[in-house]
C-alpha cells in the first residue's frame, strides 16, 4: 500500500449576530414557528428592493480583522442564479468577484504544535430558505425564516492535511468569531457550519485530484469523523482500481459514513453577475480603522500574555480563558491587588469548583459570578480574600471554606471570618495549651513518636488542629509540637 | 460569441425551459435569432477601451447601509396568501431532492 496524503479545504459559513436580516428588517431570532420571520423580501416579491445591514458589514469587518485577513474597501454583490425551492428570488446575492475580505489566516494549536492555515477570502452573502421532505409525502415543505440571514462564508487555501487539524481549524475560527460578537457560536442552532472539501494524492506529491464536498457539518467531531471517513473511502475507491467522482455527499452520524447528495456533471452555472439593485460597498478607512481599534484581546494572544506575563502553565491560561467570565474575574482580581498565581488558583480552584456545584453562574451584563440567591462574587472579592490568606488573618485551607461561606451568606470574606470567628490563631500561650493537652490525652502515640515512629507528628498537629478548631496556624502549631515532644523527653 | 444548438439547449435548461416538443426549424429559427441578438451586442467589443479604468459595477454611487432593527413582519397568513400551495405553515412545492 501506498502512502497517501489528504488535501482538505474548508469553508465556513457563519451567521452574523444580527437583530434583523442581511437585506431587510425581518427579525433573526432562532426558533421562530415556520414562516413567521418573512417579509415580501425574504419571499422573493416582485418589486421588494434589499437594502443592507450596517451591523452585517460591520460584523463581517470585524471578523475579517479578527482572522487577519486584508479588508476591502470596496466589495460588491452578485447574483448567483440557480433554480431551488427555498430560494424563492431565483438567485442567491453573495460576493463573487470583489468580497469584503481577502486573505488572512488562522493560527491553531493540533495535538500541541502550531500549526497556521490561510485564508483565500471572506464573501458575505445572504442563507437560503429550509426544505424538508417527508417519507410518503408528495411535497416538500418551505420554511423560509432562514431566507436572508446574513452570513459570511470563511474559505481557506486547501492546505489542511488532517481530520484533527480540520476539527481544530473549524474550533479556533469558532473561538475567534465569539470572541469578538461576529458569531454566536451556537453550532447546534446551525450559526455555524463547515463544508469540508476532501481529495487524497500520493505523499509527496503537488497534484489537485478530483474532490468531494462534505456539506453542513455542525460540529466539531463532525467534521473530523467526516473527513477522516472521506479520506480513507477515496483511498480504498483508489487502490480497489476506481477514481473518485465530484461529489457533494452529506454525513450521516448514527451510520458514520458519507453519502451521495448529489454529482455534480461539469461546473454548475451560476452566471454571476453585479446585483444592480445594490450598489457597491464602499467602506471609509477612518471607520475600518475604528472597527478594528474596538476589536477586543483574541483569546490566543491572551492565553499567550497569560504565560509571559504571568507564567502560567499553558493548561491553567487556557482553563482561565476558555471559560466565560474567568479571565474578567481573574485579571479583576489583579487590579485589585491578588498576585497573578494566586488568582489563578482561585479561579480555576474554587470558583471552578464552586461553578460545578452550580452555586454560581455567570452574568455577562455585570461581569460578576452570581448566585441563584443573588450573591455575587468578582475579583476584587477573590482579592480581599487571598488578601486574608496573605497577612495570616486565615489559613489557605480555612480560606476556601471562608469563599463557600461567602456565597452562602452574602457577607464579604472579612466579614464572614468575623462572623464565624475563624480568624487565625497565633497566640503561643493559647497554642501551647492546646499541645499540651493533645500530649496528656495520648501517652501511647508520645511514647511511640519517642520510640521511633516520627511520622505520629502529623497525627500531633491534627490533633491540635482539631483542637483549635482549625483556626491555629499550622507553622506555629508544628514547631510548638516538635518542641514538646523533645522538651517533655529532655 | 457563436450561438449554436448546444447553447440554446442548455439556456433553456438553465430557464427551466421545455423545448422538447419544439421542432429543428424553430430550434434553427431561433439559433439565428439569438445570434444576431448577441451580434448586436457584441459590436461594443469593436470600442478601443485601451486605457479606460474597468467599469466594475453599474451604479457608481456608495451602498446606502440600513440600521440593524427588526420590524415584524407581514405575518404568514399574508405570506402564504401568495403561494400556489400551502398548508397554513409552509409554502408546498412538488417533492424536490437534490437539484442544480
Amino acid at each position: 500500500m501506498s502512502e497517501w496524503q489528504a488535501v482538505i479545504g474548508l469553508e465556513i459559513h457563519a451567521q452574523l449576530a444580527t437583530e434583523s436580516k442581511i437585506f431587510s428588517a425581518a427579525p433573526t431570532a432562532f426558533g421562530a414557528e415556520a414562516n413567521t420571520q418573512v417579509n415580501e423580501l425574504c419571499a422573493g416579491h416582485p418589486g421588494s428592493l434589499p437594502v443592507l445591514n450596517r451591523r452585517a458589514v460591520e460584523l463581517a469587518v470585524r471578523a475579517g480583522f479578527a482572522l487577519d485577513c486584508d479588508v476591502q474597501a470596496l466589495s460588491i454583490f452578485d447574483r448567483k442564479n440557480y433554480f431551488y425551492p427555498d430560494l424563492p428570488k431565483g438567485y442567491q446575492i453573495s460576493q463573487l468577484n470583489y468580497p469584503i475580505c481577502l486573505g488572512g489566516h488562522v493560527d491553531y494549536d493540533v495535538d500541541g504544535q502550531p500549526q497556521r492555515t490561510r485564508l483565500e477570502r471572506i464573501h458575505m452573502e445572504e442563507d437560503a430558505g429550509k426544505s424538508q421532505h417527508e417519507g410518503e409525502d408528495p411535497h416538500s415543505h418551505i420554511d423560509l425564516n432562514r431566507a436572508g440571514t446574513p452570513l459570511i462564508e470563511i474559505v481557506t487555501h486547501p492546505e489542511i492535511h488532517t481530520p484533527e487539524a480540520a476539527a481544530a481549524f473549524f474550533r479556533a475560527v469558532r473561538e475567534v468569531l465569539v470572541c469578538v460578537g461576529a458569531n454566536d457560536g451556537r453550532l447546534a442552532e446551525g450559526s455555524l457550519r463547515c463544508d469540508a472539501n476532501v481529495s487524497v494524492r500520493p505523499a509527496g506529491s503537488e497534484v489537485l485530484n478530483t474532490r468531494t464536498e462534505i456539506k453542513n457539518l455542525n460540529s466539531f467531531r463532525f467534521v473530523r469523523d467526516a473527513v477522516r471517513h472521506e479520506i480513507d473511502r477515496q483511498i480504498a475507491l483508489i487502490e480497489s482500481g476506481g477514481s473518485v467522482v465530484q461529489q457533494t455527499r452529506l454525513w450521516d452520524e448514527t451510520r458514520n459514513e458519507t453519502r451521495v447528495m448529489r454529482t455534480k456533471e461539469g461546473e454548475a452555472d451560476y452566471r454571476y453577475f453585479p446585483d444592480p439593485d445594490l450598489p457597491p460597498v464602499l467602506l471609509d478607512a477612518a471607520w475600518l480603522e475604528s472597527v478594528r481599534a474596538s476589536l477586543p484581546e483574541l483569546p490566543a494572544a491572551r492565553r499567550a500574555r497569560y504565560r509571559a506575563d504571568y507564567e502560567l502553565s499553558a493548561a491553567d491560561a487556557a482553563a482561565i480563558v476558555d471559560r466565560s467570565g474567568f479571565a474578567t474575574v481573574f485579571e479583576a482580581a489583579i487590579a485589585a491587588g491578588c498576585a497573578p498565581r494566586q488568582a489563578a488558583i482561585w479561579v480555576n480552584g474554587e470558583l471552578a469548583s464552586a461553578i460545578n456545584d452550580e452555586l454560581l453562574a455567570w452574568r455577562d451584563s455585570d461581569n460578576v459570578f452570581v448566585s441563584s440567591r443573588g450573591v455575587e462574587i468578582d475579583g476584587p472579592s477573590l482579592a480581599a480574600l487571598q488578601g486574608l490568606v496573605d497577612d495570616d488573618t486565615v489559613s489557605i485551607g480555612t480560606a476556601r471554606r471562608v469563599l463557600r461561606r461567602m456565597i452562602e451568606s452574602g457577607l464579604s470574606a472579612a466579614a464572614v471570618v468575623d462572623a464565624d470567628g475563624l480568624r487565625q490563631v497565633d497566640d503561643s500561650g493559647q497554642i501551647e495549651a492546646a499541645v499540651r493537652a493533645v500530649i496528656e490525652a495520648n501517652p501511647d502515640e508520645v511514647a511511640a513518636f519517642r520510640g521511633g515512629r516520627k511520622q505520629l507528628i502529623g497525627f500531633f498537629i491534627g490533633q491540635v488542629m482539631r483542637a483549635t478548631k482549625g483556626r491555629a496556624k499550622p507553622d506555629t502549631v508544628r514547631r510548638l509540637v516538635i518542641e514538646a515532644l523533645a522538651g517533655d523527653a529532655g | 460569441m457563436a450561438i449554436d444548438r448546444d447553447t440554446i439547449e442548455h439556456s433553456a435548461h438553465l430557464a427551466r425551459i421545455d423545448i422538447s416538443s419544439w421542432s429543428d426549424a424553430e430550434l434553427a429559427s431561433l439559433t439565428e435569432k439569438l445570434q444576431r441578438v448577441v451580434g448586436y451586442v457584441e459590436q461594443l467589443s469593436q470600442i478601443d477601451t485601451e486605457g479606460v479604468p474597468p467599469s466594475i459595477h453599474p451604479v457608481e454611487i456608495g451602498e446606502r447601509l440600513r440600521e440593524d432593527l427588526a420590524v415584524a413582519t407581514p405575518g404568514r397568513d399574508a405570506i402564504l396568501r401568495n403561494a400556489p400551495s400551502h398548508d397554513g405553515e409552509t409554502f408546498l412545492v412538488p417533492q424536490v431532492v437534490g437539484g442544480d
